[in-house]
């Protein structure tokens, strides 16, 4: 004889009419923006896309909050001049450029940066290419350079965001080739490697379009490798909870994991959470793959952390002027030293940390080769920037130094500026254990 | 000398949910909601001389008497927190991952049930439930793609072919 319990029954017709019920639609606007207020970037746009009523929402939302400004839209002409880009982008404040198609060219982005140096009114800048060969080269052209943004439109107070629409990457051969054939001049980013490969996955396009060597280097064993490994595959929102499960006080994020401009968006948010969290954490490294992401977000975002130490991780991309940029805010620079830097390559880059305003600062060198260092210290004039050694008892000193740490080698510079000289001078301590 | 000491029971309040049922709740404990606060302030509530039995019962209508039993426990539980710094609560970063362990299993309930709470919250103006229930409501909403929201949530797609490729399209420089 079976028996039926009547509650599993009824609890199981209830539940169904309880789905059948849209419960959402009930809540006043204001709950779900509290809801919502509660959301991560990613996760309300993914809300914004659940219909009209939530999409309605979180733009209001984002439009008071100022945060995330919805983007006056502007199509830009197909031909396009200096005056038609004023014209389109005076007094707006925050524009998403779109071009019509097949517009884009060099002599655009040249008009374009004229414009915004003349237009200091503009805020933040989204710009959209789409799908030609030539925009893309565009956005290629302005991401490379991203790094120079804020000499270049002095006017622009938040972060430009220049990307791609991933639907013009196609496995079109046509397209490879005429791409090809526009980028001969170009070094290509890892990014953008990354991205032909991933969207051209059957297109050889390592032999004939310059590559940055990194992108063969093997991964190097740096950083925490577990974490690493667990980034890699994971949302940055369980990243943020991952992350805040470490108690150690030092965080290392880096190996090869190559932050693209929005996972460092990501990474800057869930490190911001994090600091709520934990209040503080101790060493904070960042590798930064691709030059283009040398600019005022991550500046901004490592000094808004105020991590007891943050190291820019940097290991081929990092040239004088970008170190100083750097150093000029206060922000260690660890420069892992491979065989892809020469020594050459080296002493260029510490010639440009000779600038006074630079040697308040500190830079620590570490490399596996001895020799290197080696040959670094017998050309002096790299480390010494006055010729001389002196020895303690100076009255002048600033405490700025260089440490140079190697498992059989270790060299700490300890520069100082005579006043009476007016010229740097630096104090050497060498180790040599063999 | 003996001195008679006088005991005071606690102050008792009257609610009545949408469906006749009334509650009685200590003062101290439903100050917790603004409204009724308000109320009973307004109303010359608190005025000792008044018994309980005499006591007008405060109608809320828009709360039925199974949510209300589960708002005055929220309330019993949190009679001791520290009064709410509205400003402060403003300026703080908001996070889904503090909601307290006691909130945390009071509000594992059926979605229809942490909706009407929310409503009650909202209704009776209790802020720390009506955020802890946000809170809960967001993290059900992390990590999930718009159409698993839909899902969860039973909301109806309302967007039309194209706008629905416009949003795609607007978002899809941030898909990984």
């Amino acid at each position: 004889r079976m028996s039926v319990n009547s509650d599993d029954f009824l609890s199981d017709e209830l539940q169904q009419i309880q789905l059948d019920v849209p419960l959402f639609d009930n809540l006043p606007n204001e709950i779900i923006k509290n809801i919502v207020s509660n959301l991560d970037f990613i996760d309300r746009i993914n809300v914004k896309s659940v219909d009209r009523r939530l999409n309605q929402l979180v733009e209001k939302m984002e439009e008071s909050r100022g945060a995330m400004k919805t983007f006056k839209e502007v199509i830009l002409p197909n031909s396009l001049t200096s005056d038609s880009f004023r014209a389109h982008l005076m007094g707006k404040k925050h524009v998403i450029a779109k071009a019509e198609k097949g517009s884009w060219g060099t002599y655009d982005v040249v008009a374009l940066y004229q414009v915004m140096r003349l237009e200091n009114s503009l805020e933040s800048l989204k710009l959209t290419v789409s799908d030609t060969v030539a925009q893309w080269v565009v956005w290629y052209y302005l991401q490379s350079r991203t790094s120079a943004i804020p000499t270049i439109f002095p006017g622009l107070k938040e972060e430009i965001n220049i990307y791609p629409d991933p639907s013009f990457f196609k496995n079109d051969t046509a397209f490879l080739q005429t791409f090809i054939s526009l980028s001969s001049n170009c070094t290509l980013t890892e990014t953008a490697y990354d991205i032909i490969i991933e969207r051209c996955p059957l297109a050889d396009i390592s032999s004939s379009v310059p590559v940055s060597t990194s992108n063969l280097m093997p991964p190097k064993p740096l950083g925490m490798v577990e974490l690493r490994n667990r980034l890699e595959n994971m949302r940055w929102n369980s990243f943020t909870s991952e992350c805040a499960l470490d108690d150690e006080g030092i965080l290392i994020l880096g190996g090869v994991l190559y932050h693209r401009l929005w996972d460092l968006i990501h990474l800057i948010d869930a490190l911001k959470r994090m600091k709520i969290m934990k209040q503080h954490f101790g060493e904070l490294r960042l590798t930064i793959s691709d030059s283009s992401l040398f600019d005022m977000q991550v500046f901004n975002a490592v000094k808004e952390l105020n991590a007891r130490r943050v190291i820019i991780d940097c290991p081929e991309l990092i040239d004088g002027p970008s170190l100083r940029e750097f150093l000029n805010r206060n922000l260690e620079v660890f420069i892992p030293l491979s065989h892809k830097i020469s020594a050459e390559e080296l002493i260029e880059m510490c010639m440009a940390i000779r600038d006074r305003s630079v040697l308040a600062q500190s830079l620590t060198l570490i490399n596996d080769n001895p020799q290197t260092w080696l040959d670094l210290v017998c050309s002096r004039a790299v480390f010494l920037p006055s010729e001389r050694l002196v020895g303690p008892g100076l009255d002048h000193f600033d405490g700025s130094s260089f440490s140079i740490i190697n498992g059989s080698f270790s060299l700490k510079v300890d520069n100082f500026y005579d006043f009476e000289s007016e010229k740097c001078l630096c104090k050497v301590h060498a180790t040599v254990d063999q | 000398f003996l001195f008679p000491i006088k005991m005071t029971s606690p102050r008792m309040i009257k609610l009545t949910s949408n469906d006749d049922k009334t509650f009685e709740v200590e003062r101290d404990v439903i100050k917790q909601s603004v409204t009724v606060n308000t109320l009973i302030t307004d109303l010359n509530m608190d005025d000792e001389d008044v018994s309980v039995e005499n006591q007008m019962a405060i109608p809320l209508p828009n709360v039925d008497a199974a949510t209300l039993e589960m708002v005055i426990t929220w309330c019993k539980q949190h009679r001791e927190d520290p009064p709410r710094n509205e400003e402060e609560e403003e300026k703080k970063e908001k996070r889904t991952d503090d909601i307290p362990e006691w909130d945390k299993t009071f509000l594992d309930v059926e979605q229809s049930v942490l909706f009407a709470l929310i409503l009650a919250a909202n209704y009776m103006d209790i802020k720390g439930l009506l955020d802890n229930c946000c809170k809960t409501v967001a993290n059900m909403i992390k990590g999930k793609t718009p159409d698993e929201i839909r899902k969860h949530f039973n909301i109806k797609n309302d967007f039309t072919p194209e706008e629905e490729e416009q949003i795609r399209k607007e978002n899809a420089w941030c898909e990984d």
